[in-house]
């Protein structure tokens, strides 16, 4: 096992238990639902992306949604169009044939891990890094989903609201621990707090909308503050 | 059966096709500095976003809302201190169980 892959395993330890939290909530909810042990599974495995997967099993059940379903597929998981372009500078070396396998494993978290070192270090091993954080976390990912569907029917009401944070609660610390320049943070900051904004005027877009806009707004302010410094 | 079966591996296949799109047809152009920190910036923003998607999407009592932005603090704390993303998560989290059961 090369050093940059065991790099990338030992960072996949937080989005392994964040996955593994996430998908026995998913297999729970898809147990209630009536959906089959396969369908779950067969979910998972090919779409891996919870947060179009919870609200296709509360439609899949239902006749005649089948077109709901897929747009609404698409337009959660559009977000990783925009991750898959962020990542392109940092795998140019790998061949078609790895980018093909690799896709597949592209998810917000371990976007986001992959993401945060390469601009910490980016070199020639970004790949096997990738690889190393996004293969334990599938793994996770399709045996929490077992695991919630067969077994984690009963979980003490106590724990609803620790398992409900984990999401969050991760991308919060990996955001704080990896930043330190000052307009990335107050990026982040106006993100955040824009987002119920343009959530709540636009539906289901928000969250890359948002980002766009966000991003847009604050090369456009750090251009302009570049250009005006030598006068000032 | 048989329907929900090509539902799910036609999301799947939508899924596959946004996310390696931009791999395979992308790679190959050069992007300026400018280009590359806006896709920096989007990046943290959409992280951000998740965030505030996954602090309000489970449908908890109102109450406990108060609860989960001071654990999130708290997350971010010992984050900042410890420059360890998995010590901070678990604060957050031991933090609204505690506050959780205390409150109720």
């Amino acid at each position: 096992m090369s050093a940059s892959f065991r790099e990338g395993a030992l960072a996949s330890i937080p989005v392994c238990v964040a996955f593994f939290a996430i998908t026995v909530a998913f297999g729970i909810a898809a147990h209630a639902s009536g959906l089959a042990a396969g369908e779950v599974l067969l979910m998972s495995a090919v779409v891996f992306a919870g947060p179009a997967q919870f609200p296709a099993i509360e439609l899949l059940p239902l006749s005649g949604q089948a077109v709901q379903i897929l747009l609404s597929t698409l337009f959660i998981n559009f977000r990783f169009a925009v991750m898959s372009f962020a990542l392109v500078p940092h795998l140019k070396r790998v061949r078609t044939g790895g980018l093909m396998v690799g896709a597949q494993l592209v998810t917000m978290s371990t976007f986001a891990v992959s993401f945060l070192r390469f601009q910490r270090r980016s070199d020639h091993d970004n790949f096997i890094y990738f690889l190393g954080v996004a293969i334990p976390s599938y793994a996770c990912y399709l045996l929490g989903t077992v695991v919630g569907y067969h077994f984690g029917v009963r979980i003490p009401a106590g724990f609803d609201e620790g398992i409900s944070l984990i999401f969050p609660a991760y991308l919060t610390a990996l955001l704080a621990a990896e930043l330190r320049e000052r307009r990335s943070i107050v990026v982040v900051g106006v993100a955040f707090l824009a987002t119920p904004v343009v959530e709540t005027l636009v539906p289901g877009w928000g969250l890359i909308l948002n980002a766009l806009v966000v991003a847009t707004a604050a090369i456009g302010v750090e251009a302009w503050w570049e250009s005006a410094l030598p006068s000032s | 059966m048989g329907e929900r079966i090509a539902i799910i591996l036609a999301m799947g296949l939508g899924t596959y096709l946004l996310r390696v799109s931009p791999l395979l047809f992308a790679h190959r152009l050069s992007l300026g500095p400018r280009i590359l920190r806006w896709f920096q910036f989007v990046s943290y923003a959409v992280i951000a976003s998740f965030v505030w998607f996954g602090l309000t999407r489970a449908a908890s009592p109102a109450g406990t809302m108060g609860f989960r932005i001071i654990a999130l603090g708290l997350t971010i704390l010992v984050a900042v201190r410890t420059k360890n993303a998995l010590l901070g998560m678990a604060a957050g989290i031991a933090a609204v169980l505690i506050l959780a059961r205390v409150g109720s």
